[in-house]
């Protein structure tokens, strides 16, 4: 095996980071974590991480990504298939259109913008699926949701901060 | 004509270009066609679940050991610091047994000699299988749980869920090595009951909040806090009499069910084969009754 191909293989699985990181947060929505409650609350975890990379490195997290990662969300959780698929792309396509907004200021404000998206993100979520179920979901269980959202928000975007950092450093 | 002019890989170049541009909208109506096909159920998409779980059951697997071994310690601690209280609690429990120990026996030897004068035929064991809990899927959308038991293994859709003497729900997908637990509290379960104590019939509905509600009550009658609800005979999904949970309280008019089973203490269920329907969705087709007339005459069944 000569070293051009094995940095060529070191390239392409670096540049999978973006789609292996999501999928991972994709599989961590059914792991299960036995906490007396918490699955009435657990976060949309994929989100984060369509998020952080459409910011950081959208070239490795192409629509067709978000995408299939929304695609697979949705078939994992059982829920109406292409309802993530949408939401994700969406989230994607804006946070792309507002990249320099994200980049020229500081985490809180990245913060402040998650927030309101994913506010949209999840009404949009609630309304697709009364349409397609034919019943509501309370709203109530959303917003206990989105709490939580907000709170790992942080921690969760540190880490992929980390992995960007020594992973992708130089692709 | 340009197009033609380009050649084969010009044409390519150009059908990729053309993608790029409007990539977006393309994906965005790829989305809603999804959902379109998912909303009727299709063969192809419901295939493509069962793949999907299929390829990532090995993942989930290996994943939900460590947290298992983790709940289980935790769990573990919290018993040592709660051995005093439990000890008396248990001793309580134990008087309180002992005489329903003595009634039990008394009431068993009665009735395996009622059994004997009346020729009582019993009915055989039903056949399950125990699988782990190897997914549960948390979302304000859904509740369900993965079980590391398919098809393969012998999972029917519609099956009944157990944990100890319990129901916890029904199983509403089946992939070769993984099926999924449609817990009660899901928005999509539907199951009828009945509250014990007055024979009421019911519907027990999901909302996705954690205690389903009672719908399309028969009569109300006095029910009340506490009070049993079992599964009902109607429909012939499952044996009446399981254990569902208890009334947990009543507000607008709505009684709302305590489940007798908590999801985050399940690890290990049991998939029980009653040998009756299950629970099938209604796009799913009921089977048909069987022909009666010259059909079935004429294959030979013999009307003595």
């Amino acid at each position: 095996m000569t070293p051009t191909l094995l940095a060529r293989l070191d390239m392409t699985a670096r540049r999978m980071v973006p789609f292996l990181v999501s999928l991972g947060l994709v599989i961590l929505t059914v792991i299960p974590t036995r906490l007396p409650g918490f699955a009435q609350v657990a976060p949309s975890w994929p989100m984060m991480g369509i998020f952080y990379w459409s910011i950081y490195r959208p070239d490795l997290m192409p629509l067709w990504d978000a995408f299939l990662i929304g695609v697979l969300a949705d078939i994992v959780a059982d829920t109406p298939i292409g309802i993530n698929a949408l939401i994700y792309l969406l989230i994607r396509g804006i946070v792309v259109n507002q990249r320099r907004f994200f980049l020229t200021n500081a985490f809180p404000m990245s913060w402040a913008a998650f927030a309101v998206i994913a506010i949209g993100a999840m009404g949009l979520n609630w309304v697709l699926f009364a349409m397609l179920q034919g019943q509501a979901v309370d709203p109530q269980i959303l917003l206990w949701q989105y709490v939580i959202l907000m709170g790992l928000f942080p921690p969760v975007t540190v880490v992929m901060a980390y992995t960007q950092m020594v992973l992708l450093k130089d692709v | 004509m340009r197009i033609k002019a380009l050649g084969a890989t010009g044409r390519l170049t150009f059908v990729k270009a053309l993608f790029h541009r409007f990539a977006f909208a393309f994906l965005v109506c790829a989305a809603f066609i999804l959902m379109v096909l998912g909303k009727n159920e299709g063969v192809v998409v419901e295939r493509t679940r069962v793949i999907v779980l299929d390829v990532l059951t090995p993942v989930f697997d290996v994943l939900s050991r460590p947290t298992s071994a983790v709940a289980n310690s935790l769990e573990f601690f919290r018993d040592l610091t709660n051995l005093r209280a439990e000890n008396e609690r248990l001793k309580a429990e134990n008087i309180r047994l002992t005489h329903w120990h003595t009634v039990a026996t008394k009431l068993s030897g009665e009735n395996a000699v009622l059994h004997q004068q009346l020729n009582f035929v019993p009915e055989p064991d039903p056949a399950f299988i125990t699988a782990r809990v190897i997914g549960d899927v948390a979302s304000g959308f859904g509740q369900s749980l993965l079980l590391g038991a398919g098809s393969r293994d012998g999972v029917r859709k519609g099956q009944a869920v157990v944990s100890g003497e319990y129901l916890v729900g029904y199983v509403s997908q089946v992939a070769d090595h993984v099926s999924r637990l449609l817990l009660l509290t899901d928005i999509n379960a539907h199951l009828p009951v009945s509250v014990d104590s007055t024979h009421t019939r019911a519907i027990l509905s999901g909302d996705n909040r954690d205690m389903p509600r009672l719908d399309y009550l028969s009569g109300n009658a006095n029910i009340q806090v506490g009070d049993l609800v079992v599964t009902s005979a109607s429909g012939e999904a499952f044996p009446p009499g399981l254990t569902v949970g208890k009334i947990s309280g009543v507000s607008d008019g709505i009684y709302r069910v305590a489940p007798a089973v908590r999801r985050d203490q399940l690890e290990y269920v049991s998939i029980v084969d009653y040998g009756l329907g299950g629970v099938q969705s209604f796009q799913d087709k009921p089977p048909a009754p069987p022909r009666r007339g010259k059909g079935a005459d004429a294959k030979g069944v013999d009307p003595n």
